[in-house]
Parts: C-alpha cells; sequence; structure tokens
C-alpha cells in the first residue's frame, strides 16, 4: 500500500519521521527526570482541552484546540504537583487520579458537544498517517502534507529550545536543589518543559495519534539511556531511536499491510529489546558472556591450582568429566598448552604457583591484618586470590611487611 | 424503580468496584498505581492475537488473551528495572507505549484482513460500554470480588509485609517472588474484568482514584483496603444511578467522576490529612504561638516592674500578633483587659510559666543532646512530656538549673 519509492512514500514516511523525532528530542528531559509516565499522562488528559477548544473556536482549526490542549496539559502537570506536594499523594497516585479524571470530562465533554463532528477514536489513537499525501498545502513554494506543517512546527521548536535551554534544563534534571541555589527559575523551567510536551502531543495527534506520541516519548529516550553517559549523546540516539523506529515502521507497516503508528511503537520496542539485550559493557548479553569469562578463567586457574598441589604431594591428578564446567576448563587448559596429562606446564605450572603465593598471601593478611579465625581462613582466600592483581599483591606484601618491621 | 437490566449492571458494577478498590490499595501503598494504566494498554494486542488465532469473538477467548499479555506487560515491567538499568517509571511508559502500538498494528491487520473480520468488538474495549453488561458477566464480577476479598483476607499479614517492609519479608522466609506475582496477577485480572465495562483509560481510573481518595481518611493497612473497597463500590453505584437516569451520558466517564467526585471530598473533608482540616490545624497553631508569645511578653514585663502593657504596645510592637489571638486570650482567661492595659491573670501567669520553661528545655535538648531527630523537635509543643521520656525531661531541668546556679 504505502510504497517507500514513490513520493506518497516519501512524504509519509517524512512525517513520521519528523513526529517521532520531535517526541524523541523531549524524550531523554522527561526519562532523565524520572516522569516518562507524564507523556502519557498528557496525551490522554488533553482530551478536555482539544474539545473545548474545538467547541468554543467552532472550528476543526489547530490553533484553538492547541490552546485548549495546552492549558489543559499545564493542568495535569499542575495538579498533580500540587496533589503530591500538598497533599501527600504518592507522585504515581498523583498522576493518575489528575489525568484520568480529566479523561474522563474530556469524554463526557465529546459525548455533549461533539456527537455529531466524528472524534473517531481510532483516528485518535493512530491518526492518518496514511492519508498525508491527499491533503496538501504550499509551503515556502513547494507542496507538503498539511498535517507536516504543525509537526515540523513542534520539531523546529523543540530543537530550537532544548539546544536555548541546554544547560539550563540540565541542572534541573540532575540537580534541582543546585538549581534552584544558583536561582534559577526552576518553576518556569518546568512549566516551559511540559509546555512543550503537551504542544508537541498536539501537533502529533493528528498526523500520527496519541499510541505514537505515548511510545515515542518514553521508548528512544529509553533506549538512549541504557547507551549513553551523558546527556548530549542521549538526545543523539534518542532521536536517532526516534527516526530508526519511524523508518522501519513505515517499511513494515507496508510490508503487514496495517497502520503506521501502531508499527512504529513496535519497531520501537524491538530497538529497546535490542538494546537491553546488547547495550555494550551494561546488555543482558555482554554481562552474561563476561560472567562466563570469568567463571571459566576462576575454574581453569581452580583446576591449574589443584593439579600442582597434586603434583607437589606426589598424588594422582583428580579427573573430571568432559561434558562439565570442569571438563571444558580442562580441555582449553590443554588446548592452550598449560597442562597435559593432569600436570601444569610452562605457563601453566608458573600461574599454579603465583597463585598459591597469592592464597598464602591472603591467609595471612587475613590472619594477621583481619583477625580472622584459623578455620576461616581458607574459604575467603580461595574466593580472592583470582581478584589479587599485581599491584594489590604488592601493596598487602609491604602491608604485611611494614607491619612486622 | 430500577430496572432489571439496571440491577443487573448496578451489581456487577459494585462488584469490579470492590475489586478495583481492593487490588488499587495494594498497588498504592506499592508506589505502582500507575502500572494499571500500562496493564490496561498492554491487553490490547492479547486480544488481538487471540482473535487472529481462534477466530471467535468470545468473551472468554478474548479474555483469556487480554489476562496473558497484561501479566506478560507486568513482568516485562517489572523485570526490565532488575535486568538493565531502565527506571520503573521508563520501563511502565515503554511497554506501555509498545504493547498497546503493538495492539493497534495487530487490530489494523485484523481490520484489512477482510471484510468479515471487521474489529467491531475490539473497538468496545478502548472506551468500555457498561450498558451492555449481561447478567453472566455480572455474576463473573460477583465471584471475582468474592474470591478476592477471601484472597486478601487469608493473606493479609503476608501482603501487609510485601507492601511496608519486603526486605523484613524476604529474610523472615516469606516468598516474595510468589506474592509479588500473586498481586500483579490480581491487578491483570481486575484490569482484564474492568476493560469491557469501562475501557482501557477508564480502568486506571478505577484502579487508581479509590485508594488515593481511600488514603486521606486512614493511616492504617486493614481500614485502608475496607475503605477503598468502599470507594470503589459507592461510586460505581452513584454513576450507574446517575448514567440511567441521563442515557446520553456514557456510564463509564459518569463512574470515573463520581470517584473523582468522592475523591475530591475525601481530599477536603478528610479528618487529620483532609486540606480544610489541616488548614484548621495550622491556623489554630499559629493562633496558640501568638497567644504564647502575648503571654511571654507580658510575663517579662511583670518581671521588669511593669504590671501592666497597652494593647497597642502590644499588637504594634515586635510581638507579631494579631487581634485575634489577644481576644482570644481575653476570652481563655489568661489576660484581664482593663482600659486597654493588658494584664497577666494568675492562670496566664502559670500558662505562661509553663511555655517558656518548656521552651528552655527544648533548647537544652538541642544543645546538649549530640544526636538531634529533627522529626521530634517540636519548639511550640508545651506539654514536652508527650515527646521526650520523663526521665530526659528531668535531666534536662537539672541541667537548666545546674546553669542557672552558675550564672
Amino acid at each position: 500500500m504505502i510504497n517507500l519509492l514513490s513520493p506518497e512514500g516519501w512524504e509519509i514516511l517524512s512525517v513520521a519521521a519528523c513526529a517521532s523525532v520531535a517526541c524523541g528530542i523531549l524524550g531523554p528531559q522527561l526519562v532523565l527526570r524520572r516522569r516518562a509516565m507524564l507523556g502519557d499522562a498528557i496525551s490522554h488528559g488533553v482530551l478536555p482541552g482539544l474539545v473545548l477548544g474545538f467547541v468554543i473556536s467552532g472550528s476543526r482549526d489547530l490553533f484553538p484546540m492547541m490552546v485548549g490542549a495546552l492549558i489543559a496539559a499545564l493542568l495535569v502537570s499542575f495538579l498533580a504537583e500540587w496533589l503530591r506536594d500538598r497533599a501527600g499523594l504518592d507522585e504515581g497516585a498523583a498522576l493518575g487520579v489528575v489525568f484520568t479524571s480529566l479523561f474522563a470530562i474530556g469524554i463526557i465533554l465529546v459525548e455533549i458537544f461533539a456527537r455529531d463532528v466524528d472524534l473517531d477514536p481510532g483516528c485518535v489513537l493512530h491518526g492518518m498517517v496514511e492519508l498525508a499525501p491527499l491533503d496538501q498545502v504550499e509551503l515556502f513554494g513547494s507542496s507538503v502534507p498539511r498535517s507536516l506543517v504543525p509537526v515540523l512546527i513542534a520539531l523546529i521548536l523543540n530543537l530550537v529550545v532544548t539546544l536555548l535551554l541546554w544547560k539550563e534544563w540540565k541542572i534541573c534534571a540532575f540537580d534541582p536543589t543546585l538549581a534552584r541555589a544558583t536561582g534559577l527559575p526552576v518553576q518556569t523551567l518546568e512549566q516551559g518543559l511540559l509546555a512543550l510536551v503537551a504542544l508537541t502531543a498536539v501537533a502529533c495527534f493528528e498526523a500520527v495519534g496519541s499510541v505514537l506520541v505515548i511510545a515515542m516519548l518514553a521508548v528512544p529516550a529509553t533506549i538512549a539511556h541504557l547507551l549513553c553517559n551523558r546527556m548530549g549523546s542521549m538526545v543523539i540516539v534518542s532521536t536517532l531511536a526516534g527516526f530508526l523506529s519511524a523508518f522501519i515502521g513505515t517499511i513494515s507497516a507496508e510490508q503487514l499491510n496495517t497502520n503506521v503508528p501502531g508499527m512504529m511503537a513496535t519497531s520501537s520496542g524491538f530497538l529497546l529489546m535490542g538494546a537491553v539485550l546488547l547495550a555494550p559493557g551494561r546488555g543482558v548479553i555482554p554481562r552474561s558472556v563476561r560472567r562466563l569469562r570469568w567463571n571459566l578463567r576462576v575454574a581453569m586457574e581452580d583446576l591449574l591450582v589443584d593439579a600442582q598441589l597434586c603434583v607437589d604431594k606426589c598424588r594422582p591428578a583428580p579427573s573430571s568429566k568432559f561434558f562439565s564446567f570442569r571438563g571444558l576448563a580442562t580441555s582449553l587448559l590443554q588446548i592452550r598448552g598449560f597442562m597435559r596429562a593432569g600436570k601444569p606446564r610452562g605457563d601453566g605450572r608458573r600461574i599454579a604457583r603465583a597463585l598459591l603465593e597469592k592464597r598464602g598471601l591472603w591467609r595471612r593478611f587475613a590472619a594477621e591484618r583481619l583477625g580472622l579465625a584459623p578455620d576461616h581462613l581458607d574459604g575467603p582466600a580461595h574466593r580472592i586470590e583470582h581478584h589479587l592483581d599485581e599491584d594489590l599483591t604488592r601493596k598487602i606484601e609491604t602491608g604485611l611487611e611494614s607491619r612486622r618491621s | 424503580m430500577i430496572a432489571p437490566n439496571t440491577l443487573v449492571i448496578l451489581i456487577g458494577i459494585t462488584a469490579l468496584g470492590i475489586c478495583c478498590g481492593l487490588v488499587g490499595a495494594l498497588m498504592l501503598l506499592r508506589r505502582r498505581a500507575l502500572l494499571s494504566d500500562a496493564l490496561a494498554h498492554a491487553t490490547l494486542p492479547g486480544v488481538c492475537i487471540a482473535f487472529l488465532l481462534s477466530g471467535s469473538r468470545s468473551t472468554l477467548t478474548l479474555g483469556l488473551g487480554a489476562l496473558v499479555s497484561a501479566l506478560i506487560g507486568a513482568m516485562l515491567v517489572s523485570y526490565l528495572p532488575r535486568f538493565s538499568r531502565v527506571r520503573r517509571d521508563s520501563a511502565t511508559a515503554c511497554i506501555l507505549g509498545i504493547l498497546f502500538g503493538a495492539g493497534i498494528a495487530l487490530s489494523g491487520i485484523i481490520q484489512r484482513s477482510g471484510p468479515g473480520a471487521s474489529a467491531a468488538g475490539l473497538d468496545g474495549l478502548l472506551l468500555g460500554r457498561t450498558a451492555g453488561m449481561l447478567r453472566s458477566e455480572a455474576m463473573v464480577l460477583v465471584c471475582a470480588a468474592i474470591v478476592m476479598s477471601l484472597l486478601i483476607f487469608l493473606l493479609r499479614k503476608e501482603l501487609l509485609l510485601s507492601c511496608f517492609d519486603p526486605l523484613f519479608g524476604r529474610c523472615s522466609g516469606q516468598a516474595t517472588g510468589a506474592l509479588d506475582l500473586l498481586q500483579t496477577s490480581l491487578l491483570a485480572a481486575t484490569v482484564v474484568l474492568a476493560l469491557p465495562a469501562v475501557g482501557v483509560v477508564l480502568t486506571a481510573a478505577l484502579v487508581v482514584i479509590p485508594p488515593a481518595a481511600a488514603r486521606f481518611w486512614t493511616d492504617r493497612f486493614d481500614p485502608l483496603l475496607r475503605i477503598s473497597a468502599f470507594i470503589g463500590a459507592a461510586s460505581g453505584i452513584t454513576g450507574t444511578i446517575v448514567s440511567s437516569s441521563y442515557p446520553a451520558l456514557p456510564a463509564g466517564p459518569v463512574i470515573v467522576l463520581s470517584a473523582t467526585g468522592i475523591f475530591i471530598f475525601s481530599l477536603l473533608a478528610a479528618p487529620k490529612r483532609g486540606m480544610i482540616a489541616r488548614k484548621l490545624r495550622w491556623s489554630s497553631r499559629k493562633r496558640q504561638r501568638e497567644i504564647r508569645r502575648i503571654l511571654h511578653t507580658l510575663l517579662l514585663a511583670c518581671e521588669g516592674d511593669q504590671n501592666s502593657l497597652s494593647a497597642d504596645q502590644m499588637l504594634a510592637g515586635s510581638v507579631a500578633a494579631s487581634p485575634r489571638a489577644l481576644n482570644r486570650a481575653i476570652r481563655e482567661g489568661f489576660v484581664e483587659k482593663e482600659a486597654e492595659r493588658l494584664q497577666l491573670t494568675p492562670l496566664g501567669t502559670k500558662r505562661a510559666l509553663r511555655a517558656r520553661k518548656s521552651q528552655q528545655i527544648w533548647r537544652e535538648w538541642l544543645t546538649s543532646e549530640a544526636s538531634i531527630d529533627r522529626d521530634l523537635i517540636d519548639l511550640d509543643e508545651e506539654e514536652i512530656e508527650k515527646l521526650l521520656p520523663a526521665e530526659l525531661v528531668r535531666s534536662l531541668e537539672h541541667s537548666i538549673e545546674l546553669r542557672e546556679a552558675i550564672r
């Protein structure tokens, strides 16, 4: 249905991408402030504002609806904060009470005032991005989809404001107390952020629906939070993730013959899954690989030490089953040439000796400096020997020496 | 006179309100109120997949699908923060967005897969239709409410512990994982039961608002559960009755708004935690403080061989007392007023002396005790014995006397 090579396909992709990038820029601010649910709350809570804006102006123009939605969004955040601070309610509960109540009011307003206009729930949820190319307007001399205009405005506004308030928002996100102490208008800055979130939500509603706003405010920023340690890189990665999920979502929606925003949210979900599993250093897979390698190293070292002890005491070497962790470690040692026929060889012997030395050192240290009982020395020494590197060994040695002298 | 159909809805909604109130109270105490919102949204892909797989639109099939996908969503929300550095709020928001998006995509597939397979039954899920509740559905809701109340009643102690001190629960050998799973499953089941009646977003409302309102009335676990269930049921009944007399209004939002109404009433009128009570307490404290300042000033004047002070002097000076406080002091017999001159009565002298003494003890305690528990300090409290142990008060008094003797 959507052909990406055609101009229509490009227009759909551009609307979707602009919307998700506009959300992707703001997302990190919410995630860093631990208020990721605010996107959801605001995109539900603006409903009465939208309806009232529509009823009062009597037209489907975007501007009055936008104003109404802005007011409603600020009301959501203001009421939730008031309930949290003044009435001592849990933050999540405060937010939940406010936005669901406003949503209920919104539905009743729709029933009372806007019955004849089709504010179709499906349309509010997933927008009509597929129909974007059908409705064109002139912009700077070229014909663009009408729904691209508000999305593009939101995108540019978010970009400009984020760059302008970069430092201020950063302080507010990471250390609001410091921000207040240095005289920043924290309240106003946070309200501004909320206003931007509301504005983005409303601008994206018509084009891509509220589902996408909820997903795109939270998911790309969470991906970025998994991958980055600085706010700058976080915003960039979040924007990229937003764009990528728009791209994948549009293509897969074409393949599966379904709606674009739903597939965009789904593909952002796959991206998030990828980030959780593969994030370098702290993803689930890198972490388990690291743990496995460490366990293997410990098993190999233990094997070497045991074998060395057996050699020293002229006992036969212990055998282990081939299909076990120890068996794996044994065959690895043999492949590396550290051990042959149950006896440490070459470098293997050196490593075993070094480990035995470390074990003895830790036993002495634990007995003399930590005052552990003799029968408590073996276990910890056995575990810690693997962790002692050259530096620490030297430090412990000198520590013990100085004590003795 | 209530129509039999309305009666069915009334019973069903009451049972639903009880379920939501009970589960919501548990979630509120565990600070996971918004999980209900995420789970309500997360049911959509399950419903769609169940429909795609079975092709039937029976409530049981779709409900089973919804339950499974809500449970998967709940597990993802609780495991993501454990396995990665995604925070709990981000996890909730992400799972909500992703699963709901996936549901929308799936329903798109259903809608476009053929003319016979329109998603008419699925659309009802988004906004719900209370008026279409069947007798069998009401029966299921009643059974669910009974089972849930029994379960919570039997596991009361364990749940209490898991809400307030899960670490202690784990140390004392409780199966915290199983309890966690139980509570999440209860929430998922409640959400799935509530969906056809009130729809996705308003389900979250029914789970969040009643316990939040109940929280104003009590500080204890059992009453919180009871009041929350009561408020859930009451808002259900009110909403159903109102919407049955104004057919133009959809029942779901009206039920939620009556819950909100009860919430606002509780916010204002609850004793102790309510806004009005807080305001009253605050102003009475302020007045007491002002009275004490007046008495203290008069006492100083007495000691400085000046038997009385003029009222203007009292109110204009640095005492910072309002005429109201002065009138109150006069009414309560602490101060006498004769021809615009103020004078302490014996009663007033007694109270002024006592206030001064307590303040001295407080100060002594603040300066002498190295480890100060800041929550305990309350310079306004005259009856110091209420807050500090008697022995400590005696030793503090002793040290004050010692210091004065030295001086």
